[in-house]
């Protein structure tokens, strides 16, 4: 037979040609060299076209998924992730199960979503897979933050770590209308060489900090900082960090951080009369 | 600095799910199965995220448009009609993503994002075999991306999706013998260009 042309050849890899007319062109193409190497250059055209590369696995993507499902204001694909179980006393593990329902049940995020985040600059930075998210107490159930909480308010915090290269550690610090600094996680600390850093786990979208906290808050603005980092920071820097932005100036985040910044209001708190 | 890579998220598969069809999952999904959602993100992951890496021809938009395929697989469960068509039906979710990706904000947002990293992350320069294969890929990913776009879409249908003309002519509105005379010129193309590539 005459040598196929590539019509013909495409059409046998595509499976169009007849078993007869298949075999023939194999055939052929077993004892030509040119075909041969014609053939073999298509099929592996073919092939690099339909190639499923191990690289293209990725093994924070179902977690991500998960997360904007549940962003997406869907019931969450549940036990996603190991829950930790916290050793609290009986008042914290009902505020911490109330805050693991929230959290967990399906269509109960009636938070706001990542608008009231405000990305502060850093290289390299991802903000969609990295947040902290803030609940207060309300009636012993935790809700997420409005934008305005009460000055009596007990808060909780969950962060979510899916960055290609996660995060390993995490600061959440706040500065109030008085300008005094708050450490929320790790907690404040007399010695001023005292962690500034909790570790944080890798691959999670939505992993809770275990303590309700209570913070002495001033009625008014209030800036909430959760920085991201690959390494612990220093307490002197997030507070410097924290009282210079408090001037409107651009300063760069500790260290190439990523920080996350959540502008609230704090007012008075309700008195019975 | 080498930053740590993504801790590797155990997903648990109950016995016997893997056996199933993706209609069997399909029907288990629409009864807000999620165990079985998670198997089918595992099957099928590979597929639609080449199918993507080669439609944009960028991986993090890929990635972007692969977790958001799958989120409306999620979303559109209850649409789904479990009769053997279920890769026409993700192929579909994932054509229309990544038409839609291609264009406007969303792009430019993710190919910012792609400049950040590439400025942080160094490679590990060590596996060299790697670091070629990863070019391997890259440029089949680009040369695809360069195709008109009716082509691209037949040639990716076909060879990465696995469909058959009569799925690509559901999907596409064209007839068999339109799609397959598309496809066929789509790798003549393609051979073309990979002679040409660096």
């Amino acid at each position: 037979m005459n040598c196929p042309g590539t019509e013909a050849l495409l059409r046998l890899l595509d499976g169009a040609q007849t078993e007869e007319r298949a075999a023939e062109i194999r055939s052929h193409a077993s004892a030509c060299s040119i075909c041969r190497a014609r053939l073999e250059e298509l099929e592996g055209l073919v092939e690099r076209v339909g190639a499923r590369h191990e690289s293209y696995r990725n093994s924070g993507r179902l977690a991500a998924i998960e997360h904007r499902i549940e962003d997406a204001g869907e019931s969450r694909p549940a036990g996603a992730r190991a829950r930790r179980t916290l050793a609290l006393g009986a008042a914290a593990v009902l505020a911490m199960a109330g805050f693991l329902a929230l959290v967990l049940a399906p269509g109960s995020d009636n938070g706001p979503d990542e608008e009231g985040f405000q990305a502060r600059a850093a290289p390299g930075d991802a903000p969609r897979w990295v947040g902290i998210r803030m609940f207060h107490l309300r009636e012993g159930r935790p809700q997420r933050v409005e934008r305005v909480i009460r000055a009596d308010d007990r808060v909780l915090f969950s962060y979510t770590n899916l960055d290609p290269a996660p995060y390993r550690w995490l600061s959440i610090a706040a500065r109030d209308a008085a300008g005094r600094i708050h450490w929320i996680h790790p907690p404040a600390a007399e010695d001023p060489r005292a962690p500034a850093s909790v570790a944080v786990k890798s691959g999670v979208a939505r992993e809770e900090l275990p303590e309700t906290i209570r913070l002495p808050l001033a009625p008014g603005p209030l800036l909430v900082a959760g920085l991201f980092s690959e390494r612990p920071l220093a307490r002197r820097d997030v507070e410097s960090w924290l009282r210079d932005s408090a001037k409107g100036e651009a300063v760069s985040a500790p260290q190439d951080a990523v920080v996350q910044i959540l502008s609230l209001t704090v007012r008075q708190p309700v008195t019975e009369e | 600095m080498t930053r740590p890579r993504i801790r590797i998220v155990a997903t648990e598969v109950p016995p016997g799910a893997g056996e199933r069809s993706d209609d069997e999952l399909m029907v288990l999904v629409r009864a807000d199965q999620r165990q079985s959602f998670r198997e089918l993100v595992a099957r099928h992951e590979l597929t639609v995220f080449g199918f993507a890496a080669r439609y944009l021809g960028d991986r993090v938009l890929a990635e972007d448009a692969c977790q958001v395929t799958f989120v409306r697989l999620w979303q559109q469960r209850g649409q789904y009609d479990p009769r053997g068509r279920f890769r026409a039906f993700l192929l579909t979710l994932c054509l229309n993503t990544c038409r839609e990706l291609s264009h406007g904000r969303r792009r430019r947002r993710a190919a910012l994002e792609r400049l950040a990293r590439q400025s942080t992350e160094q490679p590990d320069s060590s596996n060299e075999a790697l670091l070629l294969q990863r070019e391997r890929e890259s440029v089949v990913e680009r040369v695809i991306a360069r195709l008109p776009r009716r082509a691209r879409e037949a040639v990716l249908l076909r060879f990465c999706g696995e469909a058959s003309y009569a799925e690509m002519s559901r999907i596409l509105g064209s007839s068999e013998v339109a799609l397959r005379s598309r496809v066929h010129d789509a790798l003549k193309r393609l051979r073309h260009l990979l002679r040409e590539a660096p």
